[in-house]
């Protein structure tokens, strides 16, 4: 039996309330008493007891009433209500279990017959509560179970349309890819030509030394891509000397630039010869956003590579003069193979794939990327890369499995 | 009976962005100009290796290889680790980084750029640089005997030109 429970009498007559609670009190109940119906209906529905023993027949309220109004009150409703009464009719019981009553004691009554029924009620109710919290728990599992539905839903829309980009994706890079391989075969038999001089094959080489920069360049997106894909991207920060990777990317990329005689400038501010950031993802970043400026940038445009320190950051930007972005592209040029003249047609090289590795490599290095830009007026693409504290782990190269780089001992 | 001769010393040409470390008796020669060699030797454990590098850090072009300062320093010290020997025995020799060029700018001070790094690095962990000779305008050649420690250190005469094989500086 619950200690716990508490047990309402409602009585006028002040004897039998007392003997009601000496006996209830006895087996464990706790026991509130009210002497009328006002008083009853009060103290039920301030302090929740969990069955109400109502006699009928009471001065002012009578006990119909104050069933009634323990039913109209939503806190207290469910609260089981048993009649004390000297006689019932079957026209008086009908009234009472129309009033919400759930059970009679006639009487004079015999304790035990009430500990049965109160007993029981105690029970049913108990039960109820049970019920309705299963209920209320398979429903809230229920809309959780939807709630993951309608996610699940999104997720495979998702994975449709990334499925449906890969493909479109898949057919456009063999085209990247096949296009300057079978450029680099046919200039390649050329070259072995015997009837071609050597005169010819500089010339040759040349070529085929430019569809091989683009293959590689377009190469590296792909493997780099690829590896932001499965998330085995983690920066591996070194000190780097920052003029050296701006001259790289800017003396790799001088062949293309040159063809269209544009001019690609750099300017480096004096206070950041050296910062801390993975050498490799940095020129990936950079060597994109050259070679998309270049692309976009009409014939004798002019490309800037500006590098300066501002509060906290390192911002490098690359400005072009080129045919620049309005409003809704820049929303969406760093999607993932996006690029925005679509089609057999289209004027530009790449699978747009560039934008969106920069964007990714730059977040993995805790900066932001963005674009300023107006169309006709070219565009500022602007990176802000965090300065991070020299490194006092310089183990970045440990460990990478790189054994060819050591020399076998051998006879001179 | 006579005792048996001594074994030759076995020998070993170090080519630029190479590296190597052994844990028995080896000579190590290379030839120097802005390039910087760093030899590592293990005083308790009598083994040694050299570096050799052509510029300080890598920038991200191609693999990190040890044609890089701050790749071929830690590797070597890594492969030193790998014969047993504990980082605070070991001690560092540093040779080369010499200015080739009379009044080179900034950036073409690679000699003393290359050496630098060295040095950093060096110090953060903790390995101390016992003897050096880098810097001037003339090359070196090094020879560093990888079981007893020992470096000899001889500088281009001033007149000699740098021979001029491909990669060597």
């Amino acid at each position: 039996m619950n200690q716990h429970e508490t047990i309402l009498v409602v009585d006028d007559e002040p004897a039998l309330r007392a003997s009601l609670r000496t006996h209830l009190e006895s087996i464990g109940f706790t026991v509130i008493e009210a002497e009328n119906g006002n008083d009853g209906l009060k103290r039920c529905i301030e302090e929740h007891p969990d069955l109400v023993l109502l006699d009928i027949n009471m001065p002012g309220m009578n006990g119909y009433e104050v069933c009634r109004g323990i039913k109209a009150h939503p806190e207290v409703l469910d609260t089981p209500v048993i009649y004390l009464s000297a006689m019932l009719d079957t026209c008086d019981m009908l009234e009472a279990f129309a009033s919400g009553g759930v059970d009679y004691v006639g009487k004079p009554f015999r304790y035990d017959e009430v500990n049965a029924r109160v007993i029981t009620h105690l029970q049913l109710r108990r039960q109820n509560r049970q019920i309705e919290e299963d209920h209320k728990r398979i429903q809230e599992a229920l809309s959780e179970v939807r709630k993951e539905q309608l996610l699940l839903i999104d997720l495979n829309e998702h994975l449709r349309q990334s499925v449906a980009i890969k493909s479109h994706f898949i057919a456009h890079m063999r085209n990247e890819i096949n296009d300057p391989l079978g450029a680099i075969l046919g200039l390649a038999e050329e070259i072995a030509d015997p009837r071609n001089g050597l005169e010819c094959a500089r010339e040759l080489a040349n070529r085929i030394k430019a569809e091989a920069f683009h293959l590689d360049f377009q190469l590296r997106n792909i493997f780099c891509a690829a590896e932001l894909e499965a998330g085995e991207a983690s920066p591996c920060i070194t000190k780097v000397c920052l003029e050296s990777v701006l001259l790289d990317v800017t003396g790799a990329l001088a062949a293309p630039a040159l063809e269209k005689a544009q001019t690609l400038g750099v300017d480096l501010a004096k206070d950041i010869q050296f910062i801390s950031t993975d050498a490799a993802k940095l020129r990936i970043i950079l060597a994109n956003l050259v070679s998309n400026a270049i692309e976009f940038t009409p014939k004798g445009g002019k490309i800037e590579l500006r590098a300066l320190k501002t509060e906290d950051f390192l911002q490098i930007e690359v400005k072009d003069n080129g045919i620049g972005l309005n409003k809704t592209d820049v929303s969406i040029i760093f999607e993932r193979f996006r690029q925005l003249d679509t089609g057999p047609d289209r004027a530009h090289k790449g699978q747009g794939l560039g934008l969106a590795v920069v964007k990714a490599l730059v977040e993995i290095l805790d900066g932001q990327v963005s674009v300023e830009s107006e169309p006709g007026q070219g565009s500022t693409f602007i990176c802000r890369l965090p300065i991070l504290p020299q490194s006092k782990n310089p183990d970045s190269f440990a460990f990478d499995g790189n054994l060819f780089i050591f020399d076998e001992p051998h006879e001179l | 009976m006579d005792p048996a001769p001594p074994t030759p010393v076995r020998r070993h040409h170090l080519n630029p962005c190479m590296l190597i470390a052994h844990p028995g008796e080896l000579e190590v020669t290379t030839l120097l100009g802005s390039c910087i060699a760093v030899c590592l030797w293990d005083p308790s454990r009598a083994c040694g290796g050299m570096n050799h590098y052509m510029l300080p850090l890598w920038n991200g072009e191609g693999l990190p290889t040890p044609k890089y300062g701050n790749v071929a320093i830690e590797k070597l010290i890594e492969k030193m680790l790998q014969f047993g020997c504990l980082k605070r025995n070991l001690i560092a020799k540093c040779f080369g980084g010499a200015s080739l060029i009379a009044d080179a700018t900034d950036l073409m001070q690679i000699g003393a750029r290359n050496f630098d790094v060295a040095e950093e690095l060096l110090a953060i962990h903790q390995i101390p640089i016992v003897a050096r000779e880098v810097g001037g305008q003339r090359g070196m050649k090094v020879i560093f005997n990888t079981q007893s420690g020992v470096a000899w250190v001889g500088r281009f005469a001033p007149q000699a030109v740098l021979p001029p094989k491909p990669g060597q500086k």
